[in-house]
């Protein structure tokens, strides 16, 4: 069988792709192939390297990142968490999340769906005090206006004048943090 | 310390505070706040990683003197692992943790208060869930317990935390406050005049849950109902509390209503109904844990409505413990029995509390 792309060589290189679940077979010859492969953003397509004998030439790794890239197989590739590996279809069927990270490496599926189960996506709770001081002061304004809208509709002025003033000084010290 | 938990049938949160003869006192049996956490860097326990798992044991053996700093109770920790499954079993059937933790797994342990007012879980879904119990109708007095053990326990480990989420959990319907907010609650005379179901209807399209006994996919077992929020974003963990309690002093309303209506309507059916079930707890000679629960709830109700003589306040709560099988199994000092050698030594651990 002659290589699909160069019509010369002999194809040594067979793949297999379904798309949506249409069907495609590609036949290459080595030259087309690695040509091929650094198209695919330079993966190494063809680029065996020192681990071809290895143990791991069996492995789904050397499968996945070597011969077939998952760029040429699946072409909407999921991501992974990189802190402990789960992919998104792995939350689908579990419906937990693997660590803290994936809910920064899943972000875009995260927000609508927590928006869908929650009916909100505004966080309004406590806040740890370690680390995150600027958040947790922002959240503080944020409690002490609408504590003074309260206060103002409910003719409270002292009170009012109170949380005004804390206000106030709460966000100087948010200003002289952000220096 | 855990033969105590295992051995004394009512744990000091389900014990009634109120005077006897007030006609709302044991419609409210507890409130439970639980907040989940999880600890920075950390795989979730679902990943089934043994160094995680391990870390988080380790990390929560340690706050155990930060906790009694906190609150002024001893704490202990106790290795799920070590337990036998009757064991258990007797400390999900006392709701000091969860029926999914009642499975063996590595790792998990369960720290106590000495007077099991908290009950903190670790290694079950997330890494750790703080509870905080109360007697009655006391939310605000469990958050505040469950905030103080939550302060104390962050400031030995970092949370998962995000500025956007909350706390972030293993599963996204608990992400932010990581806040349930639950009451039990002994509504016998909605369950009487049929009017619970619609209530519960009601309740659940306000997007609170309803549950059974022993929560989630539980029965109603002796008309006793867990009502619990479910948003945890967008919400703060006062607002919640404050909004559930709403919901609670209206069922509790209705029950009273429920009760009165009891009064106006046939009453000497009712009487007849209490009292035969009196009569069956007195002398049954066997009792299966259902019977048993569902003729308690009408006997407790009798009690409340000036119907049978008053018995100590915490008879209905305590019997519900005690004759669940496993607690009754460690009661009778035989870790396996077989349903009638059980039926028969639950209808005499009845009499003899009734007789007392």
């Amino acid at each position: 069988m002659l290589c699909d792309n160069c019509k010369k060589n002999e194809a040594t290189v067979h793949m297999t792709r379904v798309v949506n679940g249409k069907k495609s077979e590609r036949h290459l010859c080595n030259a087309c192939a690695k040509q091929q492969g650094e198209d695919f953003g330079g993966q190494g397509f063809m680029n065996f390297g020192p681990s071809l004998w290895d143990n791991d030439f069996f492995t789904n790794d050397f499968f996945t990142n070597s011969l077939y890239p998952d760029s040429l197989l699946n072409p909407r590739q999921e991501t992974r968490c990189s802190q402990c590996g789960m992919t998104f279809s792995d939350f689908n069927q579990t419906g937990k999340f693997g660590c803290d990270h994936c809910y920064e490496a899943f972000e875009a599926q995260i927000a609508p769906l927590v928006r869908r189960l929650q009916g909100s996506l505004n966080y309004e709770g406590r806040v740890p005090s370690r680390g995150t001081g600027v958040f947790k002061t922002k959240h503080q304004i944020k409690r002490l206006r609408q504590e003074l809208d309260k206060a103002v509709k409910a003719e409270q002025f002292e009170e009012a004048v109170r949380l005004r003033d804390e206000i106030k000084s709460l966000e100087q010290s948010l200003g002289n943090t952000d220096k | 310390m855990l033969d105590k938990i295992l051995d004394e049938p009512l744990s000091g949160w389900l014990k009634s505070s109120d005077p006897l003869g007030k006609m709302d006192s044991h419609i409210v049996l507890s409130s439970r706040i639980r907040l989940a956490r999880n600890f920075k860097g950390l795989q979730f326990t679902n990943r089934n990683n043994e160094e995680s798992l391990k870390k988080v044991d380790t990390m929560m053996r340690g706050v155990l003197g930060t906790l009694k700093a906190a609150d002024g109770r001893d704490y202990s920790n106790i290795s799920l692992d070590k337990l036998s499954d009757t064991e258990r079993e007797i400390l999900v059937e006392k709701h000091l943790m969860s029926p999914q933790m009642g499975q063996k797994a590595m790792y998990r342990s369960l720290i106590v208060a000495n007077d099991a007012s908290v009950a903190i879980m670790v290694n079950e879904e997330d890494h750790i869930r703080i509870q905080a119990m109360e007697p009655g109708l006391k939310l605000k007095e469990a958050l505040e317990h469950a905030f103080l053990i939550d302060d104390a326990i962050e400031s030995k480990c970092d949370y998962a935390f995000s500025e956007r989420y909350g706390y972030l959990t293993a599963c996204p319907t608990n992400v932010g406050t990581g806040l349930r907010a639950s009451v039990m609650l002994h509504l016998p005379a909605l369950a009487m005049t049929g009017r619970i179901n619609r209530l519960v209807r009601n309740i659940t399209q306000l997007g609170y849950s309803v549950r059974g006994l022993y929560g989630e996919g539980s029965q109603a077992l002796g008309n006793i109902y867990q009502i619990s929020n479910q948003v945890t974003m967008g919400i703060s963990e006062e607002d919640t509390i404050q909004q559930i309690q709403k919901v609670i002093e209206k069922l509790v309303q209705e029950e009273v209503k429920a009760r009165e209506a009891i009064k106006s309507n046939d009453f000497e059916a009712f009487e007849d109904r209490v009292w035969r079930a009196f009569g069956t707890l007195q002398y049954a000679r066997r009792l299966s844990g259902e019977e048993a629960l569902s003729l308690l709830s009408d006997v407790q109700l009798g009690m409340d409505m000036g119907v049978l003589p008053q018995h100590s306040a915490d008879v209905f709560s305590e019997l519900v413990v005690t004759t669940r099988p496993n607690f009754l199994s460690k009661y009778a000092g035989k870790e396996s029995m077989t349903a009638p050698e059980r039926d028969s030594y639950r209808a005499k651990v009845v009499r003899d509390r009734l007789a007392r």
